[in-house]
């Protein structure tokens, strides 16, 4: 009587919780990159991991996506998925990434990215997801090496959210874009997230862009997580910014 | 709603174009129905060999140049056909309709073997793995001389298909144009499915395919074993028609050598597999019409190094990129 009400509620605390990760370490090769990092995302929320480079915030995207080895539990929806191969991690359909560096494959059309691994049977999201980008629509049959940084990284989005994942990562979005099309691709996942109610792990150098759509955030440092902010709690946000990554937080 | 079927590439290979290739394909079957009332039988049988050698070619196209993995054992699979062929025909009497679905399963179960090991790894050692069959296979085809004829090889019985002498230059050739282009239409469906793009993600972000649900090693492993029937199904076709195999044909240099056609004719589309198998066939040829087969291997480096040099993605993409700028230069002053 007293196991099952224990069961109940520990179930009931797993739905509250998208992903966690619980003190996990990682490696590559003998260089261990993370060090039991734990932290959670909520269903719903926007969360973003901020840090200088070489903090570890791409490889917390790695370990998620069973792309490095890890120790540690990494559980999604309270399943624990620590030893699920990547692919089939992705395949379920409950994560997608929008990897560093857009992941394009540069002699496939727009099109031929974006369905990329995608199951026959769900090619009917496709429209769904064309509405959204309409530049993407327009250009549908071009090769996707024609296209500028910013519409390959409307690619990469639309290649995601294809898959209508309950979780979605992206990891620097902003990266190497014109602050014009950064404001375009945080405007677009906005729209995302009001749509589609997904839960989105943001990772980000940039604080003073996560802050305006993050609910929360969590400083990621040498390989930990050192610490864990309100995007509502403006002194915290300024000091973090200015300490941590040295940086005005406008900035 | 978006029509999956009307995704089309804007690189000439579907959509607008449509009407275009169209007209080629017509071009093409008109021309192959042509040949035989304009080349001498010889000729015909040499277009013969180059359709056989171009089907192997295509295995490598799906392997090394849709999948990015390398071989070193194609011509292997190539001489399991031929083998099966031959001793099947001479030592057993089999005809070939029933050598063919043994040719195929051999291959099958040889390739899922050796493709066992791109499960794990790829690049350069998957292609020492591949080398290390081929040398095997050499060493078989001539130390098991009962079976196989040893280095002396063995004499093939042309092909009989249901009544139907494909010893004959002209029935060889429509069926070996009729397989080649078979083959073909096959290759460029393969590029063009889910499979396709799974394979070239493979090749070009193994990031990429991982992150969107594609398993990488299992890619790699199918796009070894379809590589290994294509070149299996080739090797039965040759030792029919050439009529007498020697382990030389399937030794590594031959492996190498259907490798560096294809990299000459464009390793990442289907009809570099054609041009690379023509100039495998026909240029040792036209060096021993014009009298001087002695500078082939000189000759043959030196063109190779140009080709390399000038046209470093193959003679047909190199064309196709030509095509395009002339219908845009057009186009712009019009």
């Amino acid at each position: 009587m007293r196991s099952s009400a224990f069961s109940r509620f520990s179930k009931l605390i797993s739905e509250l919780i998208m992903i966690e990760l619980e003190n996990v370490e990682a490696w590559y090769g003998a260089s261990q990159a993370l060090f039991g990092v734990t932290f959670r995302v909520n269903p719903g929320e926007l969360v973003a991991l901020v840090g200088v480079n070489g903090a570890g915030k791409t490889t917390i995207v790695r370990v998620i996506s069973g792309l490095v080895r890890s120790s540690g539990q990494i559980r999604l929806d309270g399943r624990d998925i620590t030893a699920t191969p990547a692919y089939q991690r992705f395949r379920q359909g409950d994560i997608a990434v929008v990897l560093e560096g857009r992941g394009m494959l540069p002699e496939l059309t727009v099109i031929e990215n974006i369905i990329l691994g995608l199951d026959g049977r769900h090619k009917d999201r496709l429209d769904e997801v064309l509405e959204l980008f309409p530049v993407l629509r327009a250009r549908h049959s071009e090769r996707v090496s024609n296209l500028s940084g910013g519409e390959q990284q409307m690619v990469a989005l639309a290649r995601a959210i294809v898959r209508r994942p309950r979780l979605l990562i992206l990891d620097e979005p902003s990266l190497g874009l014109a602050p014009l099309v950064v404001n375009e691709v945080y405007a677009t996942l906005e729209k995302l997230r009001a749509q589609f109610d997904m839960t989105i792990l943001l990772i980000e150098q940039n604080i003073a862009m996560s802050r305006k759509v993050a609910d929360r955030l969590y400083l990621v440092r040498s390989g930990r997580i050192a610490s864990e902010i309100d995007a509502t709690d403006v002194n915290a946000l300024e000091s973090l910014s200015q300490s941590a990554l040295g940086v005005d937080g406008n900035h | 709603m978006f029509n999956m079927q009307s995704v089309a590439r804007s690189d000439g290979r579907g959509g607008p174009e449509n009407l275009r290739h169209m007209a080629w394909v017509t071009g093409g079957c008109l021309l192959v129905f042509a040949l035989p009332f304009i080349l001498e039988t010889y000729w015909l049988y040499l277009v013969g060999v180059t359709a056989v050698y171009a089907i192997a070619g295509l295995g490598l196209v799906i392997l090394f140049g849709f999948t990015g993995q390398l071989s070193l054992a194609h011509a292997s699979f190539f001489g399991i056909g031929a083998y099966v062929s031959a001793i099947g025909g001479v030592h057993y009497g089999l005809p070939g309709i029933v050598t063919l679905p043994i040719a195929f399963a051999i291959c099958l179960g040889a390739g899922a073997f050796v493709g066992i090991f791109a499960l794990r790894i790829s690049g350069l050692r998957f292609a020492l793995i591949t080398l290390s069959f081929g040398e095997l296979f050499y060493w078989a085809s001539v130390r098991w001389s009962d079976v196989t004829g040893g280095e002396q090889g063995l004499y093939a019985e042309p092909l009989s298909v249901m009544g139907i002498d494909f010893g004959d230059p002209i029935n060889a050739y429509f069926l070996f144009a009729a397989l080649g282009l078979l083959a073909t239409a096959l290759c460029f469906r393969l590029r063009d499915s889910s499979f396709g793009r799974a394979m070239a993600a493979t090749r070009d972000s193994e990031l990429a395919a991982r992150s969107s649900g594609v398993s990488v090693a299992r890619t790699r492993y199918i796009a070894f074993v379809i590589g290994a029937l294509f070149s299996g199904v080739a090797g039965w076709l040759f030792s029919g028609h050439v009529g007498a195999i020697s382990p030389n044909f399937f030794d590594m240099f031959a492996s190498l050598n259907m490798l560096v056609a294809v990299i000459i004719g464009g390793v990442k589309t289907p009809l570099g597999a054609w041009v690379g198998a023509a100039y495998l066939v026909f240029v040792p040829e036209l060096f021993g019409m014009a009298g001087v087969s002695n500078l082939y291997p000189i000759l043959s480096g030196a063109l190779l190094v140009l080709i390399v040099l000038v046209l470093p993605v193959g003679i047909v993409p190199a064309l196709q990129q030509a095509l395009r700028h002339l219908g845009t230069s057009r186009g712009d002053k019009q």
